[in-house]
């Protein structure tokens, strides 16, 4: 039993007693000349800050009383923690801090994918619109129609294939895509299942089962949801960077149109849209070798002014060694149908 | 009512600061580590945290105080002003619907949104006054600690109304609404079973008054001129027609303009502070020389215009070129000043000094923390 003197406060009146102190049995014991006063559990003690002195004020829960004890020995021993009985529980808040950042983590990396399939059909189809328009400022839309029709037949194949016209329920939404009069080797993919072609790909493919490869590739990003999902990314991503103050305030948020139209993918997302591609052109009856010869043929390109299709990390050569396709399979258009797509911006 | 006040006695300094920057950075630099990793959940801790410091820092009488509060309480509080907030919101929309729909008046709806603004604003203007009803009743000297009575929302409708007759004055009721106000916080104030008293007269420091007002608005004409210096390219471009130069010059005078207006900003604000600094000394004096403690202590303050502009220029200029890591030092710089300043006549005898008669809240300065930053203390 180890005792200490100390002076205590009774919560009455600011008055200071003269006192012994006992620490015995897992209680504290408080005695003055005459007798005890109180006994308080260790387990319900209360420490305050610590003076300049070493001078803690006790006290125990939902009572009044509090003793002023000045020797750091017997407070230890009778449960104070830290030099100034700083209540601050450090392991709490350094594992509360970790399973904060990795929900943020956890959130930033999920929420996205789960969010785009819950966005409203309309809101989607919008989001497209909004792109297409922004496209079609620039370069206007080829629309004779024999190029539309072979277009259009292709496009449901690979669709069908996709599950996109059968999928039950809200999702069930079918392809709209359009060829702008853009000499740009590419194709975009837009929320709400839009696809936008560039003229400029149809030019310099070899024939209709490299566009047919790409077109695949493509449709495989909407079945995924991968638009929706690059485009909450990006917006989430700057909402984040706003709110944390980093961002540098006016004129920062750049256009929903340009956002929509400079979607990145990730390797990961590539790589199952080239995969599912091979799946949906064999689905079809098609054969599935034009992805990987388109590929081969942006790298012979010179000039490596390809933008989009191209721009995406995994290496070109390494996505064609990786998905070569099969020539079993019929031609994606005849011969007929290619040469009225390879004409569909020539001006009547 | 203050009969048995010793007068004539000599003044002596109402509390003794011994805290030490060393720690003050200790604590301030583990709260800013803490604060970002939990994205701000541990500033109710870390306010807490600080308070604690501080508090056990202060001595009046050669006895320490106390603060008892948890960084808990104060999260729960702001937990629950969202929740009154938004409860209150809820009722009042659904009601001005369930009226509209019934009696297809629109009104009953804009009143509706009128009501939400109007309780918004009065939680606010009461949100200081249950933030220090907490904190009263979370600090103890000698075991005694203080407390408050009277009605947050009371002194909140007091504020707007108080707020509304400045406006319809030009501002001349300042004074007079301040004081008035601070008549409400402070004689609602207590420590232990001694209340505060404190009876202003606005009189004394409206000469001071009207002259920062004056002072005020003569600095915005140099301002003025600053302004038109920056703007004046701009305008220029602007009048030669849109045509002519127009990508080339339009962007640089564009950037030089704006620059401009956030520089004549700062300076506005900064130059505010600084005028004010007469003022807000003046208003000290007045409210603490005229306040008493249980008719036992009566308290007084040194504090001059010219002491507090070099304190505030001095934290402004330490903040703001540590780019905020020197807020430590500001804040000792802050407590030393009010030690320096602050004095009493007279004396408690601790043994007649009996314990508040109030519980105290158990959540706290959740309104603050809702509708003000709360500062970092």
């Amino acid at each position: 039993m180890t005792q200490v003197a100390a002076t205590y406060y009774d919560g009455r009146s600011a008055a200071a007693h003269a006192m012994t102190v006992y620490a015995q049995d897992r209680e504290l014991l408080l005695c003055d000349r005459h007798g005890e006063i109180a006994r308080w559990p260790l387990s319900a003690l209360v420490f305050s800050e610590s003076s300049p002195d070493g001078v803690v004020f006790v006290s125990c829960k939902n009572q009044p009383g509090r003793a002023a004890i000045g020797d750091v020995d017997f407070l230890r021993g009778v449960g104070m923690r830290g030099g100034g009985a700083d209540r601050f529980r450090l392991s709490f808040w350094v594992a509360l801090s970790v399973a904060v950042l990795l929900a943020v983590a956890v959130a930033v990396d999920r929420l996205p994918v789960v969010a785009a399939r819950l966005v409203p059909n309309f809101i989607q189809s919008r989001l497209g619109r909004v792109g297409e328009d922004a496209l079609m400022a620039a370069h206007h839309r080829c629309t004779v129609p024999a190029g539309q029709q072979s277009l259009d037949r292709l496009t449901s194949r690979l669709a069908q294939a996709a599950g996109l016209n059968s999928a039950p329920g809200a999702q069930a939404m079918p392809i709209a895509v359009i060829v702008i009069d853009d000499p740009r080797i590419n194709a975009v993919a837009l929320p709400g299942n839009h696809i936008v072609v560039m003229r400029g790909l149809i030019d310099r493919v070899e024939d209709s089962n490299e566009f047919a490869g790409v077109l695949a590739h493509e449709t495989a990003h909407l079945a995924h949801h991968d638009p929706m999902q690059a485009l909450l990314r990006r917006i989430g991503l700057r909402m984040v960077v706003t709110t944390l103050g980093f961002g540098n305030g006016i004129g920062d948020v750049a256009p929903l149109a340009g956002a929509l139209l400079n979607l990145s993918y990730s390797r990961q997302m590539e790589d199952r849209a080239d995969a599912a591609a091979l799946t949906y052109l064999t689905q079809a009856g098609l054969r599935s070798d034009g992805l990987a010869r388109f590929f081969a043929m942006l790298e012979k390109r010179e000039d490596k002014s390809v933008i989009g299709f191209l721009a995406d990390h995994p290496p070109t050569e390494q996505r064609r060694l990786e998905h070569p396709g099969s020539a079993v399979g019929a031609s994606a258009m005849t011969v007929e149908e290619w040469k009225a797509l390879q004409g569909i911006c020539s001006s009547t | 009512m203050e009969s048995n006040l010793e007068l004539g006695k000599q003044s002596s300094p109402l509390f003794e600061y011994d805290g030490r920057v060393g720690e003050l950075y200790g604590i301030f630099l583990s709260n800013l580590i803490f604060t970002i990793l939990t994205l701000g959940i541990f500033r109710f801790w870390a306010i807490t945290r600080t308070r604690r410091y501080i508090w056990s820092r202060l001595r009046f009488q050669g006895e320490r105080f106390e603060y008892t509060g948890k960084g808990f309480e104060l999260f729960l509080g702001l937990l629950v002003a969202c929740a009154v907030v938004i409860g209150i919101f809820l009722a009042l929309v659904t009601v001005g619907e369930i009226l509209y729909l019934l009696t297809h008046v629109k009104a009953f709806l804009w009143v509706a949104i009128a009501l939400c603004y109007l309780v918004t604003a009065m939680l606010a203007a009461g949100a200081y006054f249950s933030a220090q009803r907490y904190r009263l009743s979370r600090t103890l000297w000698c075991g005694i600690r203080g407390g408050m009575s009277g009605s947050a929302y009371d002194y909140g409708m007091r504020k707007l109304g108080y707020g509304l007759l400045c406006v319809l004055t030009l501002g001349q009721l300042i004074p007079w609404a301040t004081l008035r106000l601070a008549e409400r916080r402070i004689n609602a104030s207590s420590f232990g079973d001694a209340s505060f008293h404190f009876e202003g007269r606005a009189g004394r420091v409206y000469p001071t008054f009207l002259l920062t007002l004056l002072l005020s608005l003569a600095s915005l004409f140099p301002l003025g001129l600053l302004e038109w210096k920056f703007m004046s390219p701009l305008i220029a471009l602007a009048r030669h027609g849109k045509s002519s130069a127009h990508d080339a010059l339009a962007g640089p005078a564009h950037a030089h303009a704006m620059q401009g207006l956030f520089l004549v900003y700062v300076l506005f604000v900064v130059g505010e502070i600084l005028i004010q600094c007469f003022y807000t000394a003046a208003l000290a004096r007045h409210i603490t020389g005229n306040t008493t403690l249980g008719g036992r202590l009566q308290f007084s303050s040194r504090v001059t215009g010219t002491g507090l502009l070099g304190l505030i220029f001095g934290n402004l200029l330490i903040v703001v070129f540590t780019l905020g890591l020197g807020y430590p030092l500001a804040l000792q710089r802050v407590l030393r000043f009010l030690v320096r300043t602050l004095t009493v006549q007279g004396s408690i005898d601790p043994s007649v000094l009996g314990q508040n008669k109030q519980d105290g809240p158990g959540t706290g300065e959740g309104m603050l923390n809702l509708f003000d930053h709360g500062g970092m203390i």
